[in-house]
């Protein structure tokens, strides 16, 4: 889809962006996260070609971003994170302005209108002025004015921030609805939390270098992540902390004949092998959970191993 | 038919029924209004409603209007995502040029209605009305020419400092409008009673030009013509810069080109005096529009190292071509004309500053010489600026240091008798060679160490 090569970025006395390198999936919702000045929105604005590298190169779908802009906007959209809107102009008039810049043909401007106002549940403002909207109103009409073009790759630089929880649901949704037709998204934001709910794929950067990308699933089952695990018996047997003492790679931090609750740092092959060792020994488990790492876990347990401050 | 979408958004927020109507309404009651009581004094209405439409419409407002409209996009954080945008630098110029001024347009076809319409009663009355093409050509070339002059130095500016908008509109609008004033004398402007007679050799007269004799109200249209052309094509590549096209600098190249062959023209001989003095100012005046990003420079001096052409013309700043003409053609100067030339007696009741340039063209070639000199240090030491901690602030440090350098000193030197110290402070050589070159060849070497040495810790990257 999205191809970063060996990138980098300036600024007057100092580097941006080292020799970042990347390769987005199709399909992907990847969550962009990085301290403060980490170069997370420099990486955006180079990926989307509003600022030319001093070296390396951006293809999207074969198509060099900085050698052919124009050919890469038709298949691209962008949310900046300082965004604006027309404000004297109606939600129907900003869309069809957008329409047609992006070359949306006069014919199918209607429909196109129609849909990136259905799928961002606008279609009952779309004659009220886009200086009226509240914010999370004005946050789901630029992201149907960035997308209106059915982009294949977009890029949102901290949608979520100044939302209240009510519209931040809401952009959750709309995100995953925008992944579901088949558009490629990298977000950016501080809220790692909202990130985990929607998000495939984790790309941390630190002082301009890409520290980690990985899906999140693979965050999950690395080798030496803290996983906590609650276990439960249908009924008593004395047997059970013996058992689990004896269990290579587990910590047993609390037990009785009944339930325990113990963490590892094996992945899954130690929880899998746990598993199997209860229930070969006629244990009843009814509950065998594993508090997965999320995002935030993940991005401050990285953060911490690459030697930097994690906000 | 696709109509521009830029041109068409424009048009959406400056077109309300209210405003189409009120305009044309609010004229036709005060043109009647005024010719009740003025008793039929067509020519005054003439000359208010080409002062109105002319210099106020189109020449004040239509300049301000056309310097705003990139900055409210960038102030309302909407630019990023035209620039993301389908359209194209074409597209986005004119859409963006006409649009804008969209409204002051209409208005201003009311007032050229106005013009048409009392110049047909004055003939009718006997009298002679104005040349229906002077008219809309002065409006509408003089006009765009102002307009798309306006935009270009607000797109040159904007790129500088997005920060200080009011000021950089303000200062964008100011020059399209001086543009407009100097080629379009407005109603009451100093060719106020050429605008009664239809003869156009008649209107001030003629212009020598290569030694031919040129109508210049024909002249003043030709060279309108010109610059209109180049304001619209500078506006045009400076977007295609803006929407990160690579541009290479042709057509500034041929722009210099142009202003030297306009100039060059024009008596008395040398020919090429004028141009070079042309191309000093346009040498400073391309490194006051440059942004002296060193990043920018360090990716040129990357491209000439890896022999990547294509990259390093397109990163070359346009000031160093402007130089590089102006050194070019001062040398050619100095070659060719006498090294001295006797001005005769210069009385000693003459102002300071004319004695001071009377002594220029005693020792011409090497005063030649010596402004290649100070222009060289200048840019090095506003180089410097460019590359210290307090960047932004480089061009306001660089005016301020071109003030000091020329002009206290100098005039310091004069009355206190120092003129053979001259050299050190201002280019007029004195005569003697050591006295002359030996100064600005240690200020010329002291600016640019200082000069490299910002240059290598600017250069010397540390990561965020």
């Amino acid at each position: 889809m999205i191809r970063v090569e060996h990138l980098i970025f300036d600024y007057p006395g100092h580097r941006a962006l080292s020799d970042v390198s990347f390769q987005i999936a199709p399909g992907t919702i990847t969550a962009l996260v990085g301290p403060n000045g980490a170069g997370k929105s420099t990486l955006m604005r180079v990926c989307s070609g509003l600022e030319r590298p001093f070296a390396g190169r951006v293809r999207l779908q074969d198509i060099d971003v900085h050698e052919n802009p124009r050919e890469a906007h038709e298949r691209m959209g962008y949310l900046p994170d300082f965004f604006g809107l027309y404000d004297e102009m109606t939600v129907r008039q900003c869309l069809e302005y957008r329409a047609a810049a992006q070359g949306v043909s006069k014919e199918k401007q209607c429909d196109a209108v129609d849909l990136a106002a259905g799928r961002m549940q606008l279609t009952e403002r779309l004659n009220q002025r886009a200086g009226e909207l509240s914010r999370g109103l004005r946050q789901r009409l630029a992201i149907a004015q960035a997308t209106i073009h059915n982009p294949v790759f977009v890029m949102l630089d901290e949608p979520a921030s100044g939302l209240d929880p009510e519209a931040r649901i809401g952009l959750a949704n709309a995100l995953k609805t925008l992944c579901a037709e088949g558009m490629t998204i990298i977000v950016s934001s501080h809220i790692l939390a909202e990130l985990d709910d929607y998000s495939t794929h984790i790309l941390m950067i630190r002082g301009g270098q890409l520290i980690e990308h990985a899906p999140l699933r693979a965050l999950e089952n690395t080798p030496g992540e803290q996983v906590r695990i609650a276990l439960a018996l249908a009924e008593s047997d004395p047997r059970l902390a013996e058992i689990l003492g004896a269990v290579p790679g587990i910590v047993v931090e609390r037990a009785d004949d009944r339930s325990a609750v113990l963490s590892t740092n094996g992945g899954t092959t130690t929880r899998q092998a746990l598993l199997k060792r209860l229930v070969e020994a006629g244990l009843p488990v009814v509950e065998f959970s594993a508090e997965r790492p999320g995002l935030q876990d993940a991005y401050l347990a990285r953060m911490r191993a690459a030697g930097g401050r994690s906000e | 038919m696709r109509i521009n979408p830029e041109f068409r958004r424009n048009v959406w927020v400056q077109f309300t029924w209210t405003r189409l109507v009120a305009a044309p309404l609010l004229t036709l009651i005060a043109c009647y209004g005024y010719l009740q009581i003025s008793d039929q004094n067509y020519r005054v209405l003439q000359n208010v409603a080409e002062l109105i439409g002319g210099i106020i419409i189109i020449g004040l407002l239509g300049t301000r209007r056309a310097a705003d409209s990139l900055a409210e996009e960038v102030s309302g954080g909407t630019w990023d995502s035209q620039r993301m945008s389908g359209l194209g630098a074409w597209q986005m110029t004119w859409g963006k040029l006409l649009g804008s001024t969209a409204f002051n347009w209409y208005c201003a076809a009311i007032a050229v209605l106005v013009v048409l319409w009392t110049s047909n009663r004055i003939e009718a009355l006997g009298g002679i009305g104005r040349p229906a093409f002077q008219v809309i050509f002065d409006f509408v070339v003089g006009g765009l020419m102002a307009q798309a002059a306006a935009f270009a130095i607000a797109l040159i500016l904007m790129r500088k400092a997005a920060r200080y908008r009011r000021l950089t509109i303000t200062l964008a609008q100011s020059c399209g409008f001086l543009l407009y004033i100097f080629f379009v004398p407005g109603g009451f402007g100093s060719q106020a009673p050429a605008r009664f007679h239809a003869d156009a050799l008649w209107l001030g007269g003629t212009v020598t030009w290569y030694g031919e004799e040129l109508p210049k109200q024909l002249f003043r249209i030709a060279v309108l013509a010109f610059v209109c052309g180049w304001a619209v094509i500078g506006a045009y590549r400076l977007m295609r810069n803006e929407l990160q096209y690579r541009s290479q600098p042709w057509v500034w190249t041929l722009f210099v080109v142009f202003v030297v062959a306009l100039v060059a023209g024009f008596p008395p001989s040398p020919h090429l005096g004028y141009a070079f003095i042309a191309l000093v100012v346009l040498t400073y005046g391309a490194f006051f529009g440059d942004n002296r990003d060193p990043v920018r420079y360090r990716w040129a001096l990357q491209a000439v190292r890896d022999r990547n052409w294509p990259e390093a013309f397109a990163q070359i700043p346009w000031w160093l071509i402007s130089y590089v003409f102006a050194a070019v053609i001062g040398i050619v100067l100095a070659l060719i004309l006498p090294a001295n030339i006797d001005v005769g007696l210069i009385r000693d009741d003459a102002p300071p500053a004319f004695q001071m340039a009377m002594l220029i063209p005693q020792h011409l070639s090497t005063s030649l010489v010596l402004v290649l000199l100070f222009v060289l240090r200048d840019l090095l030491v506003m180089l410097w600026f460019s590359c210290s901690p307090w960047r932004a602030k480089a061009d306001v440090a660089g005016i301020i240091y071109l003030a000091l350098a020329y002009w206290p000193l100098a005039a310091i030197l004069w009355v206190a008798g120092g003129q053979h110290l001259l050299p050190v402070v201002v280019p007029i050589a004195t005569g003697n060679i050591g006295a002359d070159f030996v100064p600005i060849a240690i200020e010329l070497a002291f600016a640019l160490f200082l000069f490299y040495a910002r240059w290598k810790e600017i250069t010397k990257l540390r990561q965020t």
